[in-house]
């Protein structure tokens, strides 16, 4: 016979189908749409692309060459949600620094048992790509292993999530006794080194200059923006540095383009955790409205796009020949462009949604990777995507004036 | 000064505000009570705009909430009962930029701010960034952000809350001035003996709706300034604070 489960298990898998419902009833009916349209677009996509070469293998080697291609893909798409669950808990276990509810009479196992199934959650983003193999393998891979498949899919996504999460947990937890959850926690609670001082500059300035001189101090100072702002930097130094690979001039070009493309993403981040770093309550109740906060977060974007074309122009003016072709100050202003256009898609998805910087987040990587999917499928298909991203985003933006917080 | 009409508000099936009407005159404070779950900080954070009615109107001296929002929340401020901040800016940092959003004049808005913080005992640690801050001390920023632009209107909602006493008794003062000067004060609070001797009337909230409004000579207490017990304790700390400066 099954021993009853405890009350504090009980308790917290109440509270766990709580948090599910109130997240789930956190996005409104059109984001959850917008969500869903996202999702089974970037899944087709995803299947499509597979779909060509699976058949491929199918014809050529054998519905058991497609079958083990199939299972393999299936596997990688497992652990790439085992990782994104994993890096979420990495994250969640820093934000504790003084949990109060430690103070509960629970036992430890079931704290980080508790955890790892939230952060677990986040491996269902490995549906997407998932759900879009395993409809590439219809017809091409026999039905039987198909659903087996599946099934293996489908029952291993949350457990695979634990366990990275579990892993993460027991990975070299600060030195001290009891368990590594309760060592993990405590982090924060037990240190508190003497604070640095910071002293007011008293000014007259329009509200978005005042704005835009808080971010960049907010920016300054350890946390997440400053971590941000680091990783957009350095990949922007990154991205400019491959014009000097020692490689096709042409492919050095195309690698920096696509290394620039990938440190306009980070700035755009930073942009989003700039917008969700705005304490709602303070913000509602000053005379400042959307105008001010966009503009002030423009200012950032522009200079970030302005950094990076004058990074690459910098680099490549190093290569010889040192010859600017009208081909190559296309490249560069298109380097620019894309950037800022990437950083303000990345401001209005931040002010629309906010205060959940995390929704403007996930909503940022499913536009962007779906306009890396329409370039792929057909050159630059994915400027008109991030075009109709912005405008739409940019339509909503009276909206931040009816938001309230959750 | 404030003129609140007709406000109702749901959450869900529950209605936290049923058609509350009321008005705060210049030169007025006015207690809120009621009960927990009354709808007192649904209705100040309403009033405040942090959230929107489902019917109803706010009119913050003269410019309504809905209509002309930047110019409402020009005209007032809003000490929260749960204040939230820059973590990372310092509090004399968090002032200067509410300042410059209110578009004070820089050397006024410091000294005035430098006056408050070091009445209510933060000077000390102005420059020191919120995360490090107490319950009361946030408390205590919050309640210098709201007066800092000398409002028009003024909310206070469980504001003084976790204060220490003197800078309880200061921030009173500080509420009773701006009402001298003018301001209408809002002042919602579970401490009656706070409401019994600071405001001019009291609206009871029940269920969302407007119970009774009472006048101050309906619980006839005529003294306005501090209790028998403030005032023993500020005379101790007054004698204390001689006795250091003697020696």
């Amino acid at each position: 016979m099954l021993a009853p489960p405890s009350p504090s298990r009980a308790a917290l898998a109440r509270l766990e189908r709580a948090l599910l419902a109130r997240r789930f009833s956190a996005l409104d009916l059109r984001l959850r749409l917008e969500l869903l349209a996202f999702g089974l677009l970037a899944s087709g996509f995803f299947g499509w692309k597979v779909r060509i070469p699976l058949d491929g293998l199918a014809r050529h080697r054998g519905p058991g060459a497609a079958t083990a291609a199939l299972g393999a893909g299936v596997l990688i798409a497992l652990i790439a949600g085992a990782l994104i669950a994993g890096a979420r808990h990495r994250g969640a276990l820093r934000e504790r620094s003084s949990p109060p509810w430690l103070a509960l009479p629970l036992p430890p196992e079931e704290v980080a048992a508790h955890l790892a199934r939230v952060s677990s959650w986040w491996a269902a983003w490995a549906l997407i790509p998932g759900a879009g193999l395993l409809v590439a393998g219809v017809g091409l891979v026999p039905p039987a292993a198909h659903v087996l498949i599946a099934i293996a899919f489908l029952s291993l996504l949350l457990p695979a999530g634990r366990l990275a999460a579990a892993l993460v947990t027991g990975w070299r937890p600060p030195a001290g006794t009891g368990h590594p959850i309760e060592r993990r926690l405590r982090i924060g609670a037990s240190t508190s080194p003497r604070p640095r001082t910071y002293r007011a500059r008293w000014s007259r300035r329009p509200a978005w200059l005042a704005v835009w001189a808080k971010d960049l101090a907010l920016s300054s100072r350890p946390g997440p923006l400053r971590g941000r702002l680091v990783a957009a930097l350095l990949l922007a130094l990154v991205s400019a540095l491959a014009w000097r690979l020692p490689l096709d001039p042409r492919l050095d070009g195309f690698l920096a383009f696509a290394a620039a493309l990938l440190a306009a993403a980070a700035a755009a981040e930073w942009i989003v955790e700039l917008c969700g770093s705005d304490p709602f309550a303070v913000l509602r109740s000053l005379p400042v409205g959307v105008a001010a906060l966009w503009s002030a977060r423009f200012a950032s974007a522009l200079l970030a796009a302005l950094l990076l074309a004058a990074a690459h122009a910098a680099v490549r003016a190093t290569v010889v020949p040192a010859v600017w072709t009208p081909a190559l100050r296309l490249q560069l202003a298109s380097t620019g462009i894309a950037a800022l256009l990437v950083c303000v898609l990345a401001l209005n998805y931040g002010l629309t949604l906010f205060p959940r910087s995390d929704h403007a987040l996930r909503m940022l990587a499913v536009t962007l990777g779906l306009s890396i999917a329409a370039s792929l499928m057909i050159p630059l298909m994915g400027w008109i995507v991030l075009f109709a991203g912005l405008i739409h985003s940019t339509r909503r933006l009276p909206r931040w004036a009816t938001l309230e917080e959750v | 000064m404030l003129e609140i009409r007709e406000l109702a508000r749901s959450y869900g099936p529950v209605r936290a505000l049923d058609g509350v009407t009321l008005t705060v005159r210049a030169g007025e404070i006015v207690g809120l009570l009621g009960a927990n779950g009354a709808g007192k900080s649904t209705l100040m954070r309403t009033v405040a705009g942090l959230q929107l009615p489902d019917q109803g109107t706010v009119t913050v001296a003269g410019a309504a909430l809905d209509r002309e929002p930047i110019e409402a929340r020009r005209r007032l401020g809003y000490a929260a009962e749960e204040p939230t901040f820059y973590e990372d800016l310092s509090a004399s940092e968090f002032l200067a930029f509410v300042s410059t959003i209110h578009g004070l004049d820089p050397g006024e808005a410091r000294a005035r701010a430098t006056g408050l913080l070091e009445r209510l005992g933060l000077a000390a640690r102005a420059d020191e960034p919120v995360r490090h801050y107490s319950h009361g001390m946030r408390k205590k920023l919050s309640f210098v952000a709201a007066v800092l632009h000398r409002p028009a209107v003024l909310l206070c909602d469980e504001a003084l809350e976790g204060f220490d006493v003197s800078a309880a008794l200061e921030a009173k003062q500080e509420l009773r001035a701006r009402a001298e000067g003018g301001a209408a004060v809002l002042f919602s609070s579970h401490v009656t003996e706070s409401v019994e001797r600071m405001c001019d009337r009291v609206v009871v909230l029940h269920r969302g709706r407007v119970a009774r409004t009472l006048e101050r000579r309906d619980w006839g207490s005529p003294d306005a300034g501090p209790s028998p017990l403030e005032r023993e304790f500020l005379g101790v700390m007054r004698g204390t604070a001689a006795e250091a400066r003697a020696s």
